[in-house]
């Protein structure tokens, strides 16, 4: 699904002492099929921005365009309902949303809301289930009973079954043990993958961001700051450091390799084993060349 | 949506009432609200208001603060005045309108409730306005203290309290929260059958309890772990201090107070 | 000195359920900061709540300076020494401002008020939070909620800070605020610190880190060490911080690469 933007700006309690600018003329664009991140700091505005594409916030001016549907200061509420069966949305710590008796009706609680069939449904269940890390035999399960892990991926699961065109996840990994962020990356990768479902990542993380996403959005004050290929938004350090955003520990360390040695990377996105291949050239280089030099 | 709503907030400042003792504002407040309900002539009630309006002079609220704050309360102290205006058939008919007649009587009692509970809200939010909520609560526990004797735990009462002042924000925010998720989710709570309505409100009530108690859990592990245990042997950061303030607006209240209540009538 | 002991501690949760900790013998000293990692319901929390007497072993004990935690009358002494912070910053912040926060513990263990306001400023300019006194908790981020939290405990002066998971909910930012200060405390205040974290690069800071698995203590390595031979957390099929990962690849190909792992160290530590 197509999502474009154009001179975004929201404000919250407008004519108040609180007033707050929280976007400010954001233009911006997700193609169909693509994965982007958006990151920044807490308060730089990219939980708002996203707060827009499913019709949960209104823009104060400016306009979206999503799938086709365009939403502006005065459109009506109803029409962001239909919104709703298009684009999903996972929240920071989706399993604080949590509620009915069984895994499976909570499951079940979006799609029946948004009228698809129950019947289709159920017997889609246990192939989603497979995709999140789950089984059939937790469909019985309270989701009180399960582990903070399990009762997330229920969670997901409940927003995937609403089979979103456009997907946003708002930070999913937060608060997880490094197996599981591990395991709900991969997740998040493979429904991409299989699905082309176009995906909005949320995060704090840049080494997140430049794992899953192709393009990457770093906001602050309300304002894009930078846009662009990770690898791109990788080598502006100081710009990443100015916005308080921690430079991914890979990139940090190749450059250290780099600055004190003289060899230097191909790509600050290399794996380790693809780093030790290109340090081994460096070194077989660096000895031919003393030899040369004797 | 609860940005308008000024009772319970605390303006913080340095008028006449925020120096005062919050001992005295509670007991104040507590005197003066005992002589609305007891009082039912105009003459009563115009002595009221220039004492509350007075009171509101020494407060440094600004006015537009106030109004916007008094709004939301104006409605219902509106439909308070027309259920009563509509409802008492006393006095002489002034205009009939189908199966409804206004009666004088009616709106004199109209008008005169609807009065009551403005100002009723008028003085309380002059109180925590201008009062700390954390002077308030050790108020209480301080004029609760001497109730311990009839089995009124006052520490627990004033502790609970804070308790819950502190978490009001919180508990705000997550419920936006989870209206946001369930939304998100189809769920409509503007709109569509009771049904899918109340099937709404499922969706945000359980999870809002479900996180309450596992605040509540981890709230008390965390008390503990700081050497929580009941009130005795604690001692106290905060001192209300009483001055010359309080003393002269409680013999003010009072003095006022008996005066109305005995001849005022 | 030894600060804490394990002595072949079990805790089970309810008799008959099945044990959370099997069998922990271990020792902290004093000073010492120890990390422990491993996965989600390995036993890491449940251990720290050991420590201070939050629980109680089913068998074996706990000691704190030689101090038996589930003797009588202990508790008032253990808790003095023992600090602790939460995972969740808003779950542990009682009282309407900052400043009221900090006293909090103090005001149980009824210090005096000007002994107190001394102590408030100190703590809070310990963990870096004296302009935010008279903030109130929602107007503060995760990162200022924790500190303020640590402040609260150091008021106390404890001697141990037990922190379970302090930075897992925290923002990048916030979580390297956090860490700055326990590194402040363990370096400067020489304070003997036992950290539960998910986070391999935070572990890694400690002096010690201690790996857990089903309610078993596994491994107890000094830090350094496993920098030296990551590949024994990359055999517990651990996913590995980059800097491990690329001195285990290294490793893998040459034994030993002294100069190029000083520089990756050197690029985590900066």
């Amino acid at each position: 699904m197509n999502v474009t933007i154009q001179q975004l700006s929201h404000v919250f309690m407008p004519n108040t002492p609180f007033e707050t600018k929280a976007l400010q003329e954001v233009t911006l664009a997700f193609p169909e099929g693509s994965f982007s991140a958006v990151i920044g700091r807490t308060g730089s505005g990219k939980s708002t921005l996203v707060q827009h594409m499913n019709g949960l916030l209104k823009p104060s001016a400016g306009k979206l365009e999503i799938g086709g549907q365009v939403i502006h200061p005065k459109t009506k509420r109803k029409t962001l309902n239909t919104l709703r069966r298009k684009v999903g949305m996972v929240f920071q710590y989706p399993e604080h949303q949590l509620f009915e008796e069984t895994v499976e009706k909570d499951i079940l609680f979006g799609p029946k809301n948004i009228g698809l069939s129950m019947e289709k449904m159920k017997k889609k269940l246990p192939q989603l289930l497979e995709q999140v890390g789950l089984d059939e035999s937790f469909l019985p399960r309270s989701p009180f009973d399960l582990s903070g892990g399990q009762m997330r991926r229920t969670a997901i699961a409940g927003v995937l079954a609403m089979e979103p065109e456009l997907l946003i996840l708002d930070e999913p990994t937060a608060g997880l043990d490094p197996q599981g962020q591990e395991d709900m990356m991969t997740l998040f990768q493979e429904w991409h993958h299989v699905h082309g479902t176009t995906v909005i990542l949320i995060t704090h993380q840049m080494e997140e961001a430049a794992r899953l996403a192709e393009h990457v959005i770093v906001m602050e004050e309300g304002q894009v700051s930078m846009e662009g290929r990770p690898q791109e938004i990788y080598e502006r350090e100081s710009e990443l450091k100015a916005l308080d955003l921690d430079i991914p520990e890979r990139v940090r360390v190749l450059k250290q390799i780099e600055e004190e040695t003289g060899c230097s990377f191909s790509s600050y996105s290399l794996s380790p084993e693809e780093a030790v291949k290109e340090i081994r050239q460096f070194r077989t280089l660096q000895r031919t060349r003393r030899k040369v030099d004797v | 949506m609860f940005e308008h709503v000024i009772i319970g907030q605390y303006l913080p400042g340095r008028s006449f009432l925020h120096h005062m003792d919050a001992r005295a504002k509670l007991g104040t407040v507590f005197v003066f609200v005992f002589t609305i309900f007891m009082m039912d002539t105009w003459f009563g009630y115009g002595v009221l208001w220039a004492a509350a309006l007075s009171a509101y002079f020494l407060s440094g609220v600004s006015f537009r603060y106030m109004r916007k704050g008094m709004v939301p309360i104006f409605l219902l102290i509106l439909f308070t005045f027309f259920l009563h205006a509509l409802f008492t058939q006393e006095g002489e008919a002034l205009v009939s309108a189908g199966v409804f007649t206004l009666y004088a009587g009616g709106v004199e009692q109209g008008a005169f409730i609807g009065l009551r509970l403005l100002l009723l809200v008028f003085v309380t939010s002059l109180l925590t306005l201008t009062t700390s909520p954390i002077d308030l609560t050790d108020a209480l526990e301080q004029l609760l203290t001497p109730l311990k004797r009839i089995g009124i735990p006052a520490h627990e009462v004033a502790l609970m309290m804070s308790i819950a002042i502190r978490f009001i924000p919180t508990l705000l925010q997550e419920t936006e929260k989870i209206v946001k998720a369930q939304t998100a989710r189809g769920a409509s709570f503007h709109q569509g059958s009771f049904k899918t309505r109340a099937q709404a409100f499922t969706a945000l009530l359980v999870p809002l309890f479900v996180r309450a108690f596992k605040r509540a859990e981890d709230l008390a592990l965390a008390m503990e772990a700081r050497g929580y245990n009941g009130g005795e042997g604690r001692s106290k950061l905060r001192q209300l201090i009483w001055g010359w303030r309080d003393t002269t607006a409680c013999l003010l209240v009072v003095s006022l107070s008996a005066l109305l209540v005995f001849f005022g009538k | 000195m030894e600060a804490v002991t394990f002595h072949h501690v079990y805790y089970q949760y309810e008799e008959k359920a099945p044990s959370v900790i099997k069998g922990v013998h271990a020792t902290l000293h004093q000073g010492e900061w120890a990390a422990v990692i491993g996965a989600n319901g390995s036993g890491k929390s449940t251990l720290s709540r050991l420590v201070n007497g939050l629980l109680l072993p089913s068998e074996g004990t706990v000691a704190v300076y030689g101090q038996n935690t589930a003797a009588s009358g202990t508790l008032p002494f253990i808790r003095r020494q023992v600090g602790m912070v939460f995972q969740n910053p808003d779950h542990q912040f009682v009282a309407p401002t900052v400043r009221d926060d900090i006293a909090f513990g103090m005001e149980n263990a009824g210090i005096e008020r000007l002994e107190m306001e001394r102590r408030i400023a100190y703590a809070a300019s310990q963990t870096g939070i004296s302009q935010l006194l008279d903030s109130e908790p929602h107007r503060l981020s995760g990162g200022q909620k924790q500190r303020a939290a640590m402040a609260g405990v150091l008021a106390l002066q404890p001697d141990i800070l037990v922190l379970d998971e302090a930075t897992s909910m925290l923002d990048p930012t916030g979580r390297e605020d956090v860490m700055q200060t326990i590194r402040h405390l363990h370096d400067e205040k020489e304070m003997t610190i036992l950290s539960v974290t998910h986070h391999l690069h935070e572990a890694l800071q400690a002096d010690r880190v201690w790996y857990m698995e089903e309610g078993r203590l596994v491994h107890d390595w000094p830090a350094e060490e496993l920098w030296k031979a990551p590949e024994k957390l990359a055999r517990l099929n651990m996913p590995l911080p980059y800097s491990l990962g690329l001195i285990h690849a290294l490793k893998k190909i040459n034994p030993s690469n002294p100069g190029i792992e000083k520089i990756i160290q050197k690029a985590v530590r900066k």
